[in-house]
């Protein structure tokens, strides 16, 4: 089974329909558009590099986690169903439980999409007060 | 020709902790995009956490690329940041302690 289908993302809202682990800091997908998404086709770009960070950092040693930021994104043109968006995206930098992923996609060799993704390990997600292993 | 001392060109010199305070401020403001704020508006010893600035866990890893890419200072533990990130004066103090320990290691 690849990690795809372990994330908790699933139909309708897994967004990365394939993915190829490049290295330890980048890993390659592809989000294609249907008129089937639950999301407007930009939404689920936007999604699907968040998704792919996941499986970066969490392939290996799959641990709760939740999308914490965006920041600069950028959509250059209006992303519609039949677009098959090639992306590429890199770990930047992980610290304390939080990681910082730069992502870009494709179409057609020309890029049309960019940003920067935050994903956080849920320390808190229960609603208690342990904060053991987070960093501040 | 000689040249003529700007302003500040000599404030290196004499005041460089202070320099390297008002440095770290400018960076923080740049990068966690505090747009209405200048250098001065931030105490040296405020609290950048909680109480503090706000500061959160993005920050703290924002902090952490700072501190790689301007200073060429690797944060690799937690304990680390938990010691050092709680002021403006503690992450001067910091940075100065481990650009002094890469120059010891040079030599």
């Amino acid at each position: 089974m690849s990690w795809l289908a372990s994330l908790p993302h699933q139909i309708p809202f897994r967004a990365a329909s394939a993915a190829t682990r490049v290295d330890d800091k980048t890993i390659e997908g592809v989000c294609v558009c249907t008129a089937n998404d639950l999301m407007p086709s930009g939404v689920m770009a936007v999604e699907a590099m968040a998704q792919l960070g996941g499986g970066l950092a969490f392939a290996d040693s799959p641990a709760p986690a939740f999308l914490s930021g965006i920041d600069r994104c950028e959509i250059d043109r209006a992303i519609v169903t039949g677009d098959v968006i090639r992306f590429v995206v890199t770990l930047d930098a992980d610290f304390g439980g939080t990681f910082r992923f730069t992502g870009r996609g494709l179409v057609d060799g020309v890029e049309v999409i960019r940003g920067r993704f935050y994903l956080a390990k849920a320390f808190h997600l229960r609603g208690t007060e342990d904060t053991e292993g987070s960093p501040l | 020709m000689g040249g003529v001392a700007g302003p500040g060109k000599y404030v290196r010199m004499t005041q460089p902790m202070d320099d390297l305070r008002k440095k770290l401020k400018e960076l923080l403001i740049d990068r966690l995009k505090f747009e209405d704020m200048t250098p001065d508006d931030i105490k040296d010893d405020d609290p950048l956490f909680a109480g503090g600035l706000g500061l959160d866990s993005i920050d703290a890893l924002e902090i952490v690329v700072m501190l790689e890419t301007e200073f060429g200072i690797k944060v690799k533990n937690e304990s680390a940041a938990r010691d050092n990130f709680h002021s403006i004066s503690s992450l001067a103090d910091f940075v100065r302690h481990r650009l002094a320990d890469e120059r010891r290691a040079q030599v």
